[in-house]
C-alpha cells in the first residue's frame, strides 16, 4: 500500500507527465520535428494540373513534448526526494 | 470597281482576324479558387522547415506567337506565408524575419526572357527580373514554364459560358536570404541561407 505523502504524490505526478508526454508523442505517429498546430495535403486542381497544398487544423505532437515533460518529471521526482529527506514534524 | 472592294473584304476580316489572334493577351493571376501557391523550404537541423503562402496576385501579358516578349509582375501577400508551427509562423512574420507589418509584399517583375523554347503549348525559358522582397530588389534568373490552355477558363470556373484562357506558370529556384537583408550571417546553425521556393500559379485572360 503506498502512503498518500508528499514525495509519493509527486512521484506520482511525474510519472502521469512522462506517460501522458511521450503517450501523446507516439499517438501522434511519433515526429521527430517540432510540434505542428496545422497540417497540409496536397491536391490537384484537374483543369491547370497545380498541386496545391490544403492545409486543415490539425496536432502532431513534436519533439519538445516528450523532451519537456521529461525534463519536468525529472524535477518532479528530485522534488519527492527532497520531500523523503525532510525532518519529520515534532 | 465595287466587286474588287467586296473580294478585299474577306482579306481584311482574316487579317483582323489574325491581328487579334497574335495580340498579347492579359493573364490575371488573382486566384478566387486558392489554387496558386508557392511552396518554400528551409534545411533546419531537426527537420527542413517547409512552408506555404497563397495570397498571389499579379498580372502576365502572354503572347503564344511571341512568347519572348512575356511582361509581367507576380505579388505575393507576405503574411499569407504560413509553417505548421504557430510560433515558427509568428517568427516567420515578425521583425527579424520578413517584416510583414512594414513589407506586406514579396514581388517579382520581369524584364525578359532569354533561352525561350517553345514544345506545343508549353514555353520554356530563363526569365530574368527584379525580385524585391523586405524591401531590397535583386536581379535574378529564374527558369520558368509558361503552359497555355486556350479556352479553359469555363472549365476552371465551372460555367461554359465564360470563355477565355488560362495561362500556368512552374518555377523552381531558390534565393539567398542574406541577399534580402533576412537575418544576414545569423541563425546560420538553426536555418540555412538558402531558400528552396516551388511556384505554381494559374492565371485568367476571359474573352469578351
Amino acid at each position: 500500500m503506498i502512503r498518500p505523502t508528499l514525495a509519493n504524490t509527486l512521484r506520482g505526478a511525474a510519472l502521469a507527465l512522462l506517460i501522458g508526454g511521450f503517450g501523446a508523442w507516439l499517438a501522434t505517429g511519433a515526429h521527430l520535428g517540432f510540434t505542428q498546430t496545422s497540417l497540409v495535403t496536397m491536391q490537384r486542381d484537374e483543369v491547370t494540373g497545380i498541386d496545391y497544398p490544403q492545409r486543415r487544423p490539425g496536432f502532431v505532437a513534436g519533439i519538445e513534448i516528450p523532451l519537456g515533460t521529461a525534463g519536468a518529471a525529472i524535477i518532479l521526482a528530485l522534488l519527492s526526494l527532497a520531500a523523503d529527506r525532510r525532518p519529520p514534524a515534532a | 470597281m465595287k466587286t474588287h472592294h467586296l473580294t478585299r473584304l474577306p482579306l481584311l476580316v482574316a487579317a483582323l482576324g489574325l491581328a487579334a489572334q497574335a495580340a498579347p493577351l492579359t493573364f490575371d493571376f488573382k486566384d478566387p479558387k486558392g489554387v496558386n501557391n508557392v511552396q518554400f523550404t528551409l534545411d533546419a537541423p531537426l527537420e527542413s522547415i517547409t512552408g506555404t503562402g497563397t495570397g498571389i496576385t499579379g498580372s502576365v501579358s502572354f503572347d503564344p506567337a511571341q512568347p519572348a516578349a512575356t511582361k509581367g509582375k507576380i505579388v505575393l501577400e507576405t503574411k499569407s506565408l504560413t509553417v505548421g508551427n504557430p510560433m515558427m509562423a509568428d517568427h516567420l512574420r515578425g521583425e527579424k524575419w520578413l517584416d510583414v507589418a512594414k513589407h506586406p509584399a514579396i514581388t517579382f517583375e520581369a524584364v525578359s526572357l532569354s533561352n525561350v523554347r517553345t514544345q506545343g503549348n508549353v514555353v520554356t525559358a530563363d526569365v530574368a527580373g527584379k525580385l524585391t522582397v523586405k524591401g531590397v530588389t535583386k536581379d535574378i534568373k529564374v527558369p520558368v514554364s509558361f503552359t497555355h490552355l486556350p479556352d479553359k477558363l469555363g472549365a476552371r470556373v465551372n460555367d461554359p459560358k465564360v470563355k477565355g484562357d488560362l495561362l500556368v506558370l512552374r518555377a523552381n529556384f531558390s534565393i539567398n536570404r542574406a541577399d534580402f537583408g533576412i537575418q544576414p550571417g545569423q541563425n546560420t546553425d538553426k536555418v540555412a541561407e538558402t531558400i528552396q521556393l516551388s511556384l505554381s500559379i494559374a492565371g485568367a485572360a476571359p474573352k469578351a
